[in-house]
């Protein structure tokens, strides 16, 4: 094992009932480093992330989080190990107000090792809509607000690797660009981890990060960010179907 | 004078007996969707436990009411770990599996408590107004119910315990991705609405005979009143149970108290028809407008 690999995959498969999805996928993020993994729809991307998660068991093979075997450990050890995930569609719980949606990961949680108000203000500071809107109910939000409110969810206990799947679908070009200035930004001063999935092209290259393919729930290609830091190259190595 | 504070008091009564009839409902079939039709029998648990320790142990009878509550907590408790747990999420094999313990319970309270129990004396006292007489007891019992409902409202929509129950309510596994352990969520809010039906089983104890069947007085009042409710059910309860009260009251005024019954079924009927998500939901689309 590299020495500063914080999440390893190895020879994961998982699905659903019968089907197979994921079928022998590796990999592993190192910390500080943002991995992107992009494919066209139904190819299992989503499937890896929720195996990742514990939310979809194991079929077979291993996952590791900072060196310990977590591959049948429950979703809620997992997050209070350090994953935060912001799920695809965001899911927002709509009978919480925004505040209450934010805090959610720290009223798990008996002790944190941070001032969580201080936590809470500098989040708010990242995304000052949050702020503006923190007692209205967290339905009531744009889909852009909404995606801002999933990752303000994950960041607010601190984790040490962020998963996110398909922060930019259906989200204006403007946000999205936003959002990849965070996570980068996070990624270098603050030495976060991420976990992209990602179809947007132009939101791939600004990550400027490798970037793995998956088709039929394989890993197909790895590419290094220099491949792929502009939305040309990014477009041409990847063909993605849209 | 004294014919308003007769239409108030017969108004309380009927609001206080609606509202402790639902409130423990409110939190497991309103809030976790459970249709739990062993609601009756929660309550009798929580009579029998606060009749039979008061006679037995000899107990005052707050003590015994405490214990009678408490005696219904671990009595949701084990149900909830033997049985309710494989049923979260599958409403109509709840249906089925909560009559068959309503079923059982009842049936071992007749073999074993007979067909009916000494009673407690009603507590307090009465008072006189006019040509009628009141009793102080159920003037306590509106307010307590009240003070009770406000708990809930205040435990399950501003406490960090009651932002985690709404949120693995409406999605366990996002929730457990979040850190949320939701056996034991479920398990907590289980037996808090378990206790709740214990409480309205302390509470009218003290007023009614005591006997194996005495929750099924309750559970009908308890099903319309959360469903009038709607979605958000310690927003709606009281104006719910305002509601249902007023015209059962005014009915029964007028009638008699059977037809006051078929009268708040009717009322049932039409709000469901129009206000398909009960006053709860009424209340939350004028509030966000
Ligand atoms: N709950 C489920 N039950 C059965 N099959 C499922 C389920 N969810 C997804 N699938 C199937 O698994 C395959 C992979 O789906 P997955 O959601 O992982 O794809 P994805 O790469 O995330 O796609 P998208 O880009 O559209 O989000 C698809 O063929 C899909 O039909
Ligand atoms: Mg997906």
């Amino acid at each position: 094992m590299t020495k500063n690999s914080l999440l390893k995959i190895e020879n994961l498969s998982s699905g659903y009932g019968s089907t197979i999805i994921v079928n022998n996928f590796s990999f592993e993020v190192n910390k500080g480093e943002i991995l992107a993994i992009t494919g066209s729809n139904g190819m299992g991307k989503t499937t890896l992330m929720k195996t990742i998660m514990g939310l979809l068991e194991a079929r077979e093979g291993k996952i590791s989080f900072k060196e310990e075997d977590i591959t049948n450990s429950s979703p809620d050890y997992r997050s209070k190990s350090g994953i935060g995930y912001v799920p695809q569609g965001r899911e927002i719980f709509s009978a919480l107000t925004v505040e209450q949606n934010i805090m959610l990961p720290v009223y798990t949680r008996k002790k944190m090792s941070f001032n969580v108000n201080d936590k809470l203000e500098e989040i708010y500071s990242l995304f000052p809509i949050l702020k503006e809107k923190r007692s209205a109910n967290g339905s009531s939000l744009s889909g852009g607000q909404q995606q801002q409110l999933a990752i303000a969810r994950a960041l607010i206990f601190d984790p040490e690797i962020i998963i996110l799947d398909e922060p930019a679908e259906g989200i204006q070009p403007s946000i999205v660009s936003f959002i990849g200035k965070i996570l980068t930004d996070l990624s270098k001063n603050l030495k976060k981890t991420f976990i992209v999935v990602e179809q947007n092209i132009s939101l791939i290259s600004q990550l400027n990060s490798d970037c793995i393919l998956v088709e039929k729930g394989i890993l197909t290609k790895k590419l290094k960010s220099s491949e792929i830091n502009t939305v040309e190259k990014a477009r041409n190595l990847l063909s993605l179907h849209n | 004078m004294v014919f308003l504070f007769n239409i108030f008091y017969q108004l309380g009564d009927s609001l206080a007996f609606l509202l402790l009839a639902a409130i423990g409902l409110a939190v497991i079939f309103g809030m976790m969707k459970i249709i739990n039709l062993a609601h009756g029998e929660f309550i009798t648990v929580g009579a029998y436990g606060t009749v039979v320790s008061g006679k037995v142990l000899n107990l005052p009878l707050p003590i015994a009411m405490a214990f009678g509550v408490l005696v219904t907590v671990i009595f949701g408790l084990i149900l909830e770990k033997f049985i309710i747990r494989y049923l979260y999420g599958r409403p109509l094999d709840s249906v089925v599996a909560t009559w068959g313990i309503s079923l059982i319970v009842s049936q071992s309270f007749l073999v074993i408590f007979g067909p009916s129990y000494e009673g407690l004396q009603t507590p307090m006292g009465n008072f006189q107004l006019g040509e009628f007489s009141y009793s102080e007891y159920r003037i306590f019992l509106i307010f307590f119910a009240l003070f009770l409902l406000s708990l809930l409202y205040y435990l399950f929509m501003k406490t960090s315990f009651g932002t985690l129950a709404r949120a693995t309510i409406e999605n366990p596994s996002i929730s457990s991705s979040m850190g949320v352990d939701v056996k034991s969520v479920y398990t907590a809010t289980f037996a808090i609405g378990a206790g709740l039906a214990g409480v309205t089983g302390a509470l009218y104890a003290p007023t009614m005979t005591i006997v194996p069947s005495i929750g099924q007085a309750f559970i009908v009042s308890a099903f319309i009143t959360v469903v009038t409710a709607g979605a958000s059910p310690f927003v709606g309860l009281v104006p719910a149970a305002a509601f249902l009260g007023t015209v059962q009251t005014s009915v029964t005024f007028f009638y008699k108290s059977t037809i006051g019954l078929i009268a708040i079924l009717c009322a049932v009927i039409l709000i469901i028809r129009y206000l398909p998500n009960g006053f709860s939901g009424l209340i939350l689309k004028t509030r966000s407008k």
